[in-house]
C-alpha cells in the first residue's frame, strides 16, 4: 500500500479496505468478549456503601474508618483480579472523551459521599451516613454500568 | 494551515501486527495466552510480533500472575496508540482518495 500523492491503484485500495476491516473486526470482538464478572459491580457498590456508612460511626477513634477503608481496598483488588481472570485483560476506567464525564461523576460520588458521611456522623446523625453510603453505592453501580455501555458503543458493538 | 496527511505505518502493514495493535488499543492490558488465542497464532509467532512492536516502542511487556500462574501482560504505549490511530486515518484517506470512503468509526483514545 502506498500513501503518496499519486492516485492509489485498485489493489492498494482493496488492501486498505481489508486492513480497516481487520481493525473493525477486532473492535467488535473486544466489545463482545469483555464481560463484567457476576457480582462485580454489586460487591464494589456494597464496599463503597460500608466504607461511607462507617464514616458516620467512627466516634473518637479512626480505627473503624481504617478498617472500612482497608475492606474497600481488599474488595476492589479482589474484583479487579476476578475481572482479569475472567477476561485475560484489563480495561481501566480512564479513557478520556465520552468517558470523562462518567469518571468525574464517580469521583464526585466517592469523595462527596465520604465527606458528607463524616459530616453527618460528626453532627450526631450516623444513620444519615449509612443512607448516604447506600445512595453512593447505588450511584457507583449505575455509573459503572453506564461506563460499560459507552465502552461497547465506542467499539461498535451491536448489543 | 492544513494538517499534514497521515502516512501509512510500515510497521502495521502486517495483518497480525495490525490486529494485535487493534486489540491493545481497546484494552489497557492483555495477557499473553488470551492474545495468542485471540489472534490465532502460536507462542513463538506472538513472541515475534510482540518483539517487533516493542522494539520501536509501540508495546510494553510486564511479567505478572493470572489465576495462580506466571504470565506476561502486554500493553500498547502512547506511541503505539498514536501509530494505530494515524495508520487508520491514512487507510481511510487512501480509500477516500478514490471516492469510496469507509464509514467513520471511533478510534479515539487519550
Amino acid at each position: 500500500m502506498e500513501s503518496s500523492g499519486e492516485r492509489p491503484d485498485r489493489s492498494s485500495v482493496d488492501a486498505a479496505r481489508a486492513a480497516l476491516h481487520t481493525v473493525r473486526a477486532e473492535q467488535e470482538r473486544t466489545a463482545a468478549q469483555i464481560q463484567v464478572p457476576a457480582g462485580y459491580d454489586e460487591m464494589i457498590a456494597l464496599a463503597i456503601g460500608v466504607w461511607i456508612g462507617v464514616e458516620g460511626w467512627r466516634g473518637p477513634s479512626d480505627r473503624w474508618s481504617v478498617v472500612a477503608t482497608g475492606l474497600f481496598a481488599v474488595v476492589l483488588a479482589w474484583q479487579v483480579r476476578r475481572f482479569r481472570e475472567r477476561n485475560g485483560a484489563w480495561v481501566g476506567g480512564w479513557r478520556g472523551g465520552r468517558f470523562a464525564g462518567v469518571v468525574a461523576a464517580t469521583a464526585v460520588v466517592l469523595i462527596g459521599g465520604l465527606i458528607l458521611g463524616r459530616v453527618a456522623g460528626s453532627h450526631g446523625h450516623p444513620w444519615l451516613a449509612v443512607a448516604i453510603g447506600a445512595v453512593a453505592g447505588l450511584c457507583w453501580f449505575g455509573l459503572s454500568r453506564l461506563w460499560m455501555r459507552i465502552y461497547r458503543a465506542e467499539l461498535g458493538a451491536t448489543r | 494551515m492544513s494538517r499534514p496527511p497521515q502516512r501509512l505505518d510500515p510497521l502495521l502493514a502486517s495483518t497480525n501486527r495490525l490486529a494485535m495493535m487493534a486489540v491493545l488499543h481497546d484494552v489497557d492490558q492483555v495477557e499473553f495466552v488470551t492474545l495468542r488465542d485471540r489472534l490465532g497464532v502460536s507462542d513463538s509467532v506472538l513472541s515475534k510480533l510482540i518483539g517487533g512492536l516493542a522494539e520501536p516502542g509501540y508495546v510494553t511487556v510486564r511479567k505478572g500472575v493470572l489465576g495462580g500462574r506466571r504470565t506476561t501482560w502486554v500493553a500498547a504505549t502512547r506511541r503505539g496508540h498514536r501509530a494505530l490511530t494515524g495508520h487508520v486515518a491514512a487507510l481511510r484517506a487512501l480509500i477516500a482518495h478514490v471516492g469510496t470512503a469507509e464509514p467513520e468509526r471511533s478510534l479515539s483514545r487519550q
